[in-house]
């Protein structure tokens, strides 16, 4: 009796629990949440006007490469031998060779040659040539302010010397690499991503959207190149509201740092506005949380831009978002 | 069956019902198109006017100085502003050059650069490519054309902060070069950005383009004035790579066709030289030859003293 007694109270416990979790889920399932939330909102209001219309999902969602790809080779002598992902050149291959080797195998069709050439490529704009130099520059002066410093010991100058100008000399090999291509293959670095994109990888979608703010990180960039800034970054934005519509909800995390004011000088794909920074924070929030995502600090900062009515607003938003997108 | 063992079944049903229906219960799908409406661009101040202004319109200054018959700018300012809004085009340029150029200056004597590179290679910092008789000679210049650029200005202390001096002196450049003035219409394209910054430059990229195309639009008239201060401007601009496509020799090529014009008098002895060394140092002789000829032809169009336009 008295074990059937356990068993009842055990059960209770355990329903109670699961009923406490169910009830969890459906305000927000985030501690945040439901922190400051407005006098009398209900989480979801059904009732509410909707935000969006019905959306036609693809019968069968292709599955975001969500993991960047990695090329990493034990043996340095043996780069090309070594790659991890099909026949690959690894991070220490030389560069002139390994975009060689990429281009050979990105027009055979291969995908992860496209995306891997097109990093490559990122590093031959003139945009990032200028600054790989200029970094330099400031490098070398500074080791030669090292080697003058008097007070310090030889094998202390050392080994700060030889790793600053292992790096000059890496830069300088991959400049030499970035001039020795074609003008047209340098023109069109962002096609083999691109081409990778419009065949529906959201991997691809969101490294566009990425390169393409890296790319015109600073006034002079978009004053120098602006018709072909405005094409690309109306590109980029499709494609991470692309990569939302095909269930990606990394994603719903670029849009919420596109969106949000960083109070840095650190580009911005669209103009800042916190309440879809907000929004598109929270309803990533539903997803898997990686590491390195800041969707905390992105709606603890948001909501200081915004009343309760919006931040209530944002999240029934939010929450339809990921609903529609990527449970 | 026993009594206890019926309600642990009982509870069992209850919670998989709960948990069931709460696993039905999804909202139908929904899209994100209407999430997006358009981006917001109210951060982004509304330029006085946009309109090219008629050529001759304003009346075209004496020199790059923004001085008056040596009264203090903080005296003269209240008046320029008044006559820059009664139609100016000097006036506002001179409150455009003001803030762009003199903001925060302060008169530093030669002696005071002497101890100053002195101190620095003695600490044991070195410049590349350069000597200290060459970086003195340097600062001693620049700042004895600042010195004649802002004379009378010293004291002029807006706030730096998020740009607000040069977004102030773009109000009244382009104010001016709207009024028809030569030199501002030329010095719009350096300060045509100064509302824009790495933050918001891709969002507000439409806006950009279109300041570039005016840019453009004004240094095109300011050169159809004859005014030499243009071609100062296009050679910034082909050596900078902002408006047209970076290139050593076309900016070369402007910045010696100036010199060949009665404004280089604008600048104190030896620092056009400065200038042009420079500019010529990525260019081999034949690439300079090439340049000095075609600046020569693009020189005639500018070899009235400035102030003597119509």
């Amino acid at each position: 009796m008295r074990r059937s007694k356990l068993m009842v109270f055990g059960v209770i416990v355990a329903a109670i629990c699961v009923l406490g979790w169910i009830a969890f889920e459906r305000r927000g399932g985030s501690l945040e949440a439901s922190s400051d939330r407005a006098p009398g909102a209900h989480a979801e209001d059904e009732s509410s006007t909707p935000l969006h219309t019905a959306t036609q999902h693809p019968k069968e969602r292709p599955k975001p490469k969500l993991q960047p790809k990695a090329y990493y080779a034990s043996d340095s002598k043996n780069a090309f031998i070594n790659s991890t992902i099909d026949e690959l050149p690894n991070f220490l291959a030389p560069p002139d060779q390994a975009i060689a080797r990429l281009r050979v195998l990105a027009d055979a069709g291969n995908d992860d040659a496209k995306l891997e050439l097109t990093r490559r490529l990122s590093g031959c704009t003139p945009r990032a040539l200028r600054a790989t130099q200029e970094s330099d520059e400031r490098l070398r002066w500074s080791l030669e302010m090292d080697q003058a410093k008097r007070d310090a010991g030889e094998e202390v100058r050392a080994i700060p010397f030889a790793n600053g100008q292992g790096r000059i000399d890496r830069h300088l090999a991959e400049r030499a690499a970035c001039e020795a291509l074609p003008a047209e293959v340098l023109e069109n670095w962002l096609d083999p991503i691109d081409q990778v994109a419009r065949s529906g990888d959201t991997y691809a979608m969101r490294y566009y959207a990425e390169l393409v703010v890296n790319e015109y990180d600073s006034r002079d960039a978009v004053v120098a190149d602006v018709d072909r800034a405005i094409l690309r970054r109306d590109k980029a934005r499709a494609y991470l509201q692309r990569a939302v519509d095909l269930g990606d909800s990394e994603a719903l995390s670029d849009l919420a740092d596109a969106y949000f004011n960083k109070q840095t000088s650190a580009p911005q794909l669209y103009a800042v506005d916190s309440f879809r920074a907000y929004l598109y924070a929270y309803a990533a929030s539903f997803g898997p949380r990686r590491q390195y995502q800041n969707l905390d600090w992105i709606m603890s900062e948001s909501a200081k831009a915004l009343d309760t009515q919006q931040i209530s607003d944002a999240r029934k938003q939010g929450k339809r978002l990921y609903d529609a997108c990527c449970r | 069956m026993s009594r206890p063992v019926l309600i642990v079944l009982a509870l069992l049903v209850a919670v998989f019902a709960v948990a069931y229906w709460q696993f039905l219960d999804r909202k139908p799908p929904v899209s994100l198109a209407a999430v997006a409406p358009p981006i917001s661009t109210k951060h982004v101040v509304t330029p006085p006017s946009t309109r090219v202004g008629a050529p001759g319109s304003g009346q075209s200054p004496q020199s790059l100085s923004v001085a008056d018959n040596d009264r203090p700018f903080v005296e003269v300012r209240p008046d320029l502003e008044r006559r820059a809004r009664a139609g100016d085009g000097h006036a506002a340029w001179r409150l455009g050059m003001a803030l762009a150029n003199c903001n925060g200056y302060v008169p530093i004597s030669d002696e005071g650069i002497e101890s100053s590179v002195i101190d620095t290679f003695a600490r044991g910092i070195t410049v590349r490519g350069s000597t200290p008789a060459a970086m003195l000679q340097k600062l001693k210049l620049a700042a004895a054309q600042k010195r004649r650029d802002c004379r009378n200005v010293s004291g002029l202390a807006e706030s730096d902060f998020n740009n607000e001096a040069n977004k102030k002196a773009l109000y009244w450049m382009e104010l001016g070069a709207s009024l028809g003035n030569a030199d501002a219409q030329a010095m719009y394209a350096t300060l045509a950005f100064a509302q824009f910054d790495g933050r918001n430059a891709l969002a507000d990229a439409e806006q950009i383009r279109q300041r570039k195309r005016l840019a453009l639009e004004y240094l095109e008239r300011s050169l159809a004035q004859g005014d030499a201060f243009a071609l100062l401007q296009l050679s910034k601009q082909h050596t900078e790579g902002l408006l047209f496509p970076a290139d050593a020799e076309v900016g070369y090529r402007y910045l010696y066709a100036f010199s060949l014009t009665p404004r280089a008098s604008d600048f104190v002895p030896g620092y056009l030289e400065m200038m042009l060394a420079l500019a010529a140092q990525d260019l081999d002789p034949i690439a300079q030859g090439r340049a000095q000829e075609a600046g020569r032809r693009l020189a005639t169009c500018c070899m009235s003293k400035a102030g003597e336009q119509p």
